[in-house]
């Protein structure tokens, strides 16, 4: 598994500012095509070729999938053979191997060439890619290597988010450094080091030092819940960190998570704001597709749980996975009918909903991280135990003082990202913040990689 | 004007802070302990390199009253794998008196914890140098490597909470080496212990094991130069299935004369949940038995010799 480093992600800015300095605006691009590619050599090596065939079979298939269904089929299929490969070859248990990384195993089996970093990624906007030529959105781009700059552009690669050619391509030809592009950038890279550095590595730790010390029956939630905060401040931090790095450049990526996702008062309110370029990607390319054909509100929910079990099988193909995707879906389902939104009292259902919300989370959580769910039941009926011994309250003050800064600040911006609501503040405050968070990763902060959970997928 | 005086006022701040920090903290307690146990091995000292599990599992003091003609120092460490665990012994060898090594199998990855580089550093030893020696015949591999090490010493240079603990006069709330034994049992299975049944079979995958033989060769080299022995171990225990693919077949590898072999009374005799404090760890009842055992097999397999009555 590959993790990101401060000197990989100094090295890119440096290399892609260098370089853009060489070409002329136009021709810009160009630069980030190098860089990126460059860097995703670095990760990846001689397994760039399995982007580099799809971005053939893209750019290929491009200028005949309006054509023809067949053909069209066909490109998608191809492009999608990689990731099929690595799904339903990958051995169960993601959290367990997540655990025990640093195991070298030998090269020489075969499925182990599909595990390549960014698989998923490229493989998602590959087909946008041409399901968007097919429906006529978007012309195919006629220079080989702009496509594959859109697939292989190393900010989004690592885990996202995902994004529309159109939306690419067009910030592709306005690449600028200015003082207030690296000054945005870098906020934001700040931001992303907080959560990456100080605050999910201690929640990883806290559920850690639990899981291992014999946490059991209801309390085993805690590990649930601690989890399911870790899995959003770790993605979400390298967001951050990555558009943050784009920013540097000028190009603009989407926002992947609403703030404060985690106060959820509904599943319905979470799902709008967790991965949110990897759902939309189901809905447009999945849901509404299928949705469309048939109006009956019995079919377009059974659509809906088809959507959630596809996501959770391109977690992993796995019986805990089916669970938890089914769960998802009825979830959704459930609250849909039950038709939460309009029920009285607003104030006093937001709260209740977060606690609700949170509780069921947690639970979903443990199916996720449990590939072997008997075990799981087995821990949850075992008589309560909470291992007070194993916390360091020191530590555990440090992080609830991080987590607090963090949040206060998240609810503070709401729906903008920390750039814009840094640079709505007065002079002093953000100063202060600034102080707040350099200081906090010099103090607080853990010795090692920046690690995103999601990379596994 | 004054708003570029006020960022560089604010960030003269912080830049003097760190500064300040860096240049007047005093040594971490924990650092300058291991520093003068490591000054204090002589000819006669008998060490465990390792992770937690020999801080929890063997018993120095045990240890001396079965064997009394040796000092023995248990230098296991938190989160301790195969590299720190190598770094430290070719430094025993290269630069103490030791007589006698015992060194724990575990994984090779390239993470290490604040604590282990404090250790590290404060013995000034340097851990790119043991990379050189791990070439993997892939120069990107290694070049990933060798980033991936230095992020972790800039970061290491970086982060001053150390620093900010040893100023404020801070102990660890546990020692960062040494044995370390506690009552705990909280595992009813004993599925976590080795079986002597899995070091006989072949492992479920091919592993790569080029640089583990590399650092192992080294030392075992290294030794025999200086007149003094490594020995390698198998831990008793592993949470993680995947590891014993990797130290099984290491540890089958090694010649009978660098390793200490495991017979079935050793594991008759240790194999009891109650003895476990996790399933990873001994507690002090199966520190006790574990530590023994281990007695027993180092005197039969002598590689110490009890003085004559």
């Amino acid at each position: 598994m590959h993790s990101l480093n401060i000197l990989i992600l100094g090295a890119y800015i440096l290399i892609t500012i260098l370089l853009t300095l060489l070409f002329v605006d136009k021709k810009k691009w160009i630069a980030l095509l190098i860089s990126s590619l460059l860097s995703y050599f670095y990760y990846v090596d001689i397994q760039i070729l399995i982007l580099l065939s799809v971005w053939i079979i893209v750019y290929g298939f491009s200028f005949s999938v309006k054509k023809s269904k067949f053909i069209f089929r066909l490109s998608v299929l191809l492009s999608l053979i990689p990731l099929l490969t690595y799904k339903l070859t990958v051995g169960v248990g993601h959290f367990d191997s997540f655990m025990s990384r640093g195991i070298t195993v030998e090269g020489t089996n075969w499925i182990n060439i599909f595990q390549v970093l960014g698989i998923s990624y490229f493989t998602f906007i590959a087909i946008s890619y041409l399901i968007d030529i097919k429906r006529g959105y978007i012309q195919p781009e006629k220079n080989f290597f702009r496509l594959l700059l859109y697939l292989s552009y190393f900010p989004t690669i690592f885990s996202g988010p995902l994004h529309r050619y159109k939306y690419l391509s067009k910030q592709f030809e306005n690449i600028r450094i200015t003082q207030e592009s690296l000054t945005n950038g870098t906020r934001l890279i700040l931001w992303g080091l907080l959560k990456s550095i100080v605050v999910a590595p201690r929640i990883f730790q806290l559920m850690h030092s639990l899981n291992n010390n014999g946490i059991s029956g209801t309390y085993y939630l805690v590990v649930g819940l601690l989890f399911f905060l870790y899995l959003f401040i770790s993605f979400s931090s390298f967001i951050d960190i990555f558009q943050g790095v784009s920013e540097c450049i000028n190009i603009r990526l989407n926002d992947n998570f609403k703030s404060r996702i985690y106060l959820s008062y509904s599943r319905q309110n979470f799902w709008s704001g967790w991965h949110i370029t990897l759902n939309e990607w189901f809905r447009d390319y999945f849901f509404f597709p299928l949705a469309k054909k048939k109006k009956n509100t019995t079919y377009v929910d059974l659509i809906l749980l088809l959507t959630f079990l596809s996501i959770a099988m391109w977690h992993e193909v796995s019986i805990a996975m089916l669970i938890w995707g089914s769960c998802n879906g009825l979830w959704i389902v459930l609250e849909k009918k039950m038709n939460l939104q309009k029920w009285p009292y607003a104030k006093f259902r937001r709260v209740f909903g977060t606690i609700y919300h949170l509780f069921f989370s947690s639970i979903l959580a443990l199916i996720f991280i449990n590939s072997d769910l008997s075990s799981l039941i087995e821990r949850l009926s075992l008589a309560s135990h909470f291992p007070s011994e194993s916390l360091n309250f020191s530590k555990l003050i440090i992080l609830i003082f991080c987590f607090l800064f963090m949040d206060l600040i998240s609810g503070q911006i709401k729906n903008r990202r920390i750039d814009e609501y840094l640079a709505s503040v007065s002079d002093n405050f953000r100063w202060t913040i600034y102080s707040v968070l350099v200081l906090s990763i010099l103090l607080f902060g853990s010795i090692g990689k920046i690690d995103n959970y999601y990379i596994i997928f | 004007m004054t708003k570029y005086l006020r960022s560089i006022a604010y960030l003269s701040f912080i830049i003097l802070f760190w500064c300040t920090i860096k240049l007047y903290a005093p040594e971490n307690f924990e650092s300058q302990r291991f520093k003068s146990t490591i000054e204090g091995l002589n000819n006669k000292s008998v060490v465990f390199v390792g992770s937690s599990r020999f801080r929890r599992g063997i018993s120095d003091k045990e240890l001396a009253a079965r064997i009394p003609n040796r000092q023995f120092v248990n230098l296991g460490v938190f989160r301790n794998t195969m590299l720190p665990n190598f770094i430290l012994s070719e430094f025993l060898i290269d630069s103490t008196e030791v007589e006698l090594i015992f060194f724990e199998l575990s994984l090779l990855n390239f993470e290490f914890t604040s604590s282990q580089m404090d250790l590290i550093r404060s013995l000034e030893l340097s851990i790119p140098n043991s990379l050189n020696l791990i070439s993997s015949g892939n120069s990107l591999e290694d070049l990933r490597t060798t980033v991936s090490i230095h992020n972790d010493l800039l970061l290491s240079k970086l982060i001053i909470k150390n620093q900010i603990n040893a100023i404020l006069g801070k102990k660890n709330t546990q020692p960062l080496f040494g044995y370390l034994p506690s009552k705990d049992n909280d595992v009813a299975d004993e599925s976590s212990f080795l079986k002597l049944e899995e070091l006989t079979s072949t492992p479920g995958q091919k592993i790569d094991l080029h640089s583990y033989r590399i650092l192992l060769n080294t030392l075992i080299r290294k030794a025999d130069a200086r007149n003094k022995k490594i020995v390698f171990m198998i831990p008793s225990t592993s949470r993680r299935p995947a590891e014993k693919d990797v130290i099984i077949p290491l540890f089958n590898s090694i010649s009978r004369e660098n390793k200490l072999i495991v017979d079935s009374l050793f594991f008759q005799r240790i194999t009891k949940a109650e003895y476990l404090m996790d399933r990873n760890h001994f507690n002090l009842e199966g520190a006790i038995v574990h530590t023994n055992e281990l007695a027993r097999l180092i005197l039969d397999q002598k590689f110490i010799e009890l003085p004559s009555p």
